[in-house]
């Protein structure tokens, strides 16, 4: 079983079931590729929005709001507060990076 | 670097022009007896120009009760001047090549550029000049064109530039100037300027990282200056930069924008940015369709 998941709910270990092919042709990961989060980092750099990753029978890969696991909610903070740098001190970007960790988080950083 | 410059100067001069019915469009406008009808004739006469803007006016961001389906209606719904910039947000994207380096592509500055263009016409719905809103899209989708010079003929130096910007998570603008000593503001206003395009474009594309700059038009640069920044927060398609670029407070003056403007603007630019691909044909009706069912949750 596979399902295509925006590239911000993709997981460090989720195994790609599809090859990530950029909008030219160009592959960038073959299946089979266990992400890391370099990998992720890459694809969200390179604007991929969408993987198809292994969905077995186990847990959804889509956060529930307010339960996802405090490491993986400090990663992402970690990573967009990396990305965002000084610019995340001005009031307007702030709520910028409030919406974006929001929205990778599924709703559990609100929480 | 005086044989830098020179090269540069070449090269934009080297570069397309843009179609012929951008400039026919314009010169309509010039003529105050001009009619809806004669600007749709016009139009009319490139059917991919035809099918892109019909499908541009029928789209989500228009929001019309209605199909529209000639061009005349949309002339008469959207106005000749939203018109003729339409005209160019269809047609500039066709210009120039598909490139692929090793840390960057032509689609991710295109997505990009159109991130920029929603939140920039979404902006400046929020700020309460909406009126212009069309004029505001093709400022923030054309604002970085300075870059397609450096895609088009600098690859070795662009190389250069992204892997500065993104080792010590700096702006790709930041970045130029130590790489290249020239940026892409300034071969951006060159190439604006060579196309002919109307001074808020040439100074939004000139002035959009130093509104205070811009002479004329300062709101638009201000305006684009935010969106930029906001469409790069957002991860929408790839600038170049290597970190948010920060704003500057006077574009936040000029603007008159606060956090309370923000949840409006960034939900509309959520909703309208998958569109705005489609639009402007990144993907075909079935991806849409599953990007807007795998993003429904976000």
């Amino acid at each position: 079983m596979a399902k295509k998941i925006p590239t911000g709910r993709a997981r460090v270990g989720d195994v790609l079931a599809e090859p990530v092919v950029h909008g030219e042709g160009q592959m960038l990961l073959v299946a089979g590729t266990e992400l890391g989060e370099q990998h992720l980092e890459m694809l969200r750099q390179r604007g991929v929005l969408l993987v198809t990753v292994v969905d077995e029978d186990g847990p959804p890969t889509t956060p529930t709001p307010g339960t996802l696991d405090p490491d993986e909610l400090k990663r992402i903070v970690l990573e967009e507060g990396r990305w965002f740098g000084e610019a995340r001190k001005d009031p307007i970007l702030s709520e910028v990076f409030r919406w974006v960790v929001s929205s990778r988080t599924g709703g559990a950083a609100d929480a | 670097m005086r044989d830098q410059v020179d090269k540069i100067v070449k090269r934009i001069h080297d570069l397309p022009t843009l179609p012929l019915v951008y400039k026919r469009v314009s010169d309509l406008l010039r003529n105050p007896y001009t009619s809806a009808s004669d600007v749709a004739a016009v139009v009319s006469e490139d059917q991919v120009i035809t099918t892109k803007l019909l499908r541009l006016v029928n789209s989500a961001h228009y929001g019309f009760p209605e199909k529209v389906e000639t061009i005349n209606r949309a002339v008469s719904l959207v106005g000749m001047q939203a018109v003729k910039d339409l005209v160019l947000a269809t047609t500039v994207m066709d210009l120039f090549h598909d490139h692929q380096l090793e840390n960057w592509t032509t689609a991710e500055f295109w997505r990009h550029s159109l991130g920029t263009a929603v939140t920039t016409s979404a902006l400046a719905k929020t700020l309460g000049y909406g009126d212009e809103a069309e004029e505001y899209f093709v400022a923030g989708l054309i604002h970085d064109i300075g870059k397609i010079v450096w895609m088009e003929h600098f690859h070795v130096e662009l190389y250069e530039v992204l892997s500065l910007a993104h080792e010590k998570r700096i702006t790709m603008f930041e970045a130029e100037q130590k790489v290249m000593n020239f940026t892409h503001a300034r071969a951006g206003r060159m190439l604006a300027k060579r196309w002919g395009l109307p001074e808020r474009l040439v100074e939004t594309i000139a002035w959009h990282h130093d509104p205070r700059l811009a002479d004329k038009h300062p709101r638009y640069a201000a305006t684009v200056h935010i969106a930029d920044a906001v469409a790069n927060g957002m991860h929408l398609g790839s600038s170049g930069n290597g970190c948010v670029p920060a704003l500057r407070p006077e574009a936040i003056e000029m603007t008159g924008i606060g956090p309370h403007h923000l949840p409006d603007a960034l939900a509309a630019v959520h909703a309208e940015y998958k569109d705005a691909l489609v639009m402007l044909s990144f993907w075909d009706e079935d991806e849409k369709n599953e990007v807007a069912d795998d993003l429904a949750n976000v």
